[in-house]
């Protein structure tokens, strides 16, 4: 089969999450440049108008609403909306995602004191549970009645590497959000298979996006086997997998993409 | 980016051990269909024609050679046959595999006493190490030499869920042996990263395939690996062309190490 064929979105209505940028705009991208119709969901107003108007200079059908993703109810409002507006709901990138400080340790491989256990505030956690979890959740929460009535569907949900390892130098929130995040994503798998939704996570390793700290692009980009950070565009290809059909037989899986970041160091 | 440009083949050169049927059939077709230039390879020579003359209606640039993984000389001059006629060696599928052998419980769920560990004959031990896990090492040490010398490649291992789960009607040795091999996926993903090469694994669930001496093509057996699914089914070999050409392809740039699942869910346990 060619692979026009095999990973086809055309036609698909794909709606993705902090879609304005990063990964989640080259996400959008992959959809849109392939004929899906895609709604990029984002808190930033300008962002997400930029972010439709470069897509749709390239010929894609992309439109974008304004929410936030920690308001369950507006999110239900807004899902209802799309499967009226634009006719129905195939595809959910739960891509949207926050930052949460500095680690523990500091690029310089010192302790950060801002960054330990004790010194985290209430309101950091809370915000980073806002949207990485809370968000994630609320999300496909809306999503799946809209999935249902089409008869299946996909969900994919950004985690990341720090969800099943350890990384010192990325904030404590932040890490357990993703890790509940994964989680989240194998229970819903089972609990979504016999109608034909399936539920897996992309788990990028270091990608240059805005939300990577520029100091620890270098400190990444060394403690990777292959020596670099991910660029935003090298995430299109497990996008269109995971929307296709082609991976009709995967569900509740971790797809990591992440230079061989999970392996350890070598030369 | 355009999908056909994303997951583009055309002008490259792959292998596939096991390549006559199943699941390394598929992604033989699937290279084939994406303008690669493939070399199948089997143990099973009326199996191997009958591949070739399959795929040759699909293209002109297809071969096909006898050859055992086990084997290091049968091994090595099967890749040396791939460099003779198409002259590099971008991906390779290391896709051989042996199933069968008791579990430690039968089909209907009661204990299998050939299965139990303490019965289970050494030649199911000594078999599945050689098949499942010997192999792989042979078939990287086969390719590794081409593709440094490239500076580039892409290796695509075949595991298995069993790698990464207990399965109590999977004979043990099996299962260990694919944990080897998805294990040694990731070391040698770690050591071959600076020189270009990606190392990936793709760990199937349950596929109808000749697998397990043909046991999967029993409706029997059939029905007792869908209702242990959470799709509530088999897969198909064709069901491994999406990640096959991903895995293969520059689509997939930024993966080494990973094991990806496709199991329709059968490593999260049940649900109804």
């Amino acid at each position: 089969m060619k692979a026009e064929e095999l990973y086809k979105v055309a036609h698909k209505i794909v709606v993705v999450t902090g879609g304005a940028n990063g990964l989640g705009f080259a996400m959008a991208r992959a959809m849109s440049d392939n004929g899906a119709r895609v709604v990029i969901v984002d808190r930033d107003r300008t962002d997400a108008e930029h972010a439709v108007s470069e897509l749709s200079a390239r010929g894609g059908k992309v439109r974008c609403e304004v929410a936030d993703l920690a308001d369950g109810e507006s999110l239900r409002t807004l899902f209802e909306r799309i499967a009226a507006q634009d006719g129905g709901l195939d595809v959910v990138f739960a891509n949207a995602g926050i930052t949460a400080g500095p680690g523990f340790l500091a690029t310089s491989g010192e302790r950060d004191p801002q960054g330990a256990i004790e010194t985290i505030s209430d309101e950091l956690w809370s915000q980073v549970l806002a949207v990485n979890l809370h968000g994630v959740f609320k999300t496909i929460q809306a999503a799946v009645p809209h999935l249902k009535k089409r008869g299946g569907g996909r969900v994919i949900v950004t985690t990341s590497t720090a969800a099943t390892k350890t990384s010192p130098m990325v904030g404590t929130p932040y890490l357990a959000t993703k890790g509940a995040a994964a989680h989240l994503v194998r229970q819903l798998a089972l609990e979504l298979a016999r109608y034909s939704i399936t539920v897996n996570a992309i788990q990028p390793g270091p990608f240059q996006t805005r939300i990577t700290f520029p100091e620890l692009v270098p400190v990444f980009a060394a403690g990777s086997p292959i020596h670099r950070i991910g660029q935003p565009e090298e995430i299109e290809g497990v996008a269109l997998f995971l929307a296709s059909d082609s991976s009709g037989f995967v569900t509740g899986a971790q797809y990591n993409i992440d230079g061989g970041q999970l392996l350890g160091r070598a030369d | 980016m355009k999908i056909a440009e994303l997951f583009r083949v055309d002008g490259q050169v792959a292998l596939v051990t096991g390549g006559a049927s199943g699941i390394g059939y598929a992604c033989a077709e699937v290279l084939a269909d994406n303008g690669a230039s493939v070399c199948i390879l089997d143990r099973d020579a009326a199996k191997l024609d009958e591949a070739k003359a399959r795929l040759s209606a699909i293209s002109p640039d297809v071969m096909a050679e006898q050859a055992d993984v086990t084997d290091r000389a049968s091994m090595r001059k099967a890749v040396a046959h791939v460099i003779d006629r198409f002259r590099r060696l971008d991906i390779a599928f290391i896709n051989a595999g042996v199933g069968g052998g008791p579990g430690f419980l039968d089909m209907a769920g009661n204990r299998n006493p050939a299965g139990a560990v303490e019965n289970l004959d050494d030649k199911f031990w000594y078999g599945h190490v050689t098949s499942n896990l010997t192999s792989v090492f042979v078939s990287l040490k086969s390719v590794v030499p081409v593709m440094r010398a490239q500076r580039s490649g892409s290796i695509i291992v075949t595991t298995s869920v069993a790698a990464l789960k207990t399965e109590n009607f999977v004979c043990t040795a099996y299962l260990t042996a694919k944990a080897g091999a998805a294990h040694l996926v990731r070391q040698v993903a770690l050591e071959l990263a600076r020189y270009n090469i990606r190392v990936n694994a793709m760990a199937p669930g349950s596929f109808v395939t000749g697998i397990g001496g043909g046991r999967m093509a029993d409706p029997a057996v059939q029905k007792r690996f869908a209702a242990a699914n959470p799709l509530g089914r088999m897969a198909t070999p064709d069901e491994i062309k999406g990640l096959a050409l991903f895995l293969a392809s520059s689509a997939s740039s930024y993966v080494t190490g990973a094991q990806l699942a496709i199991d329709g869910g059968g490593s999260l346990g049940l649900a109804d």
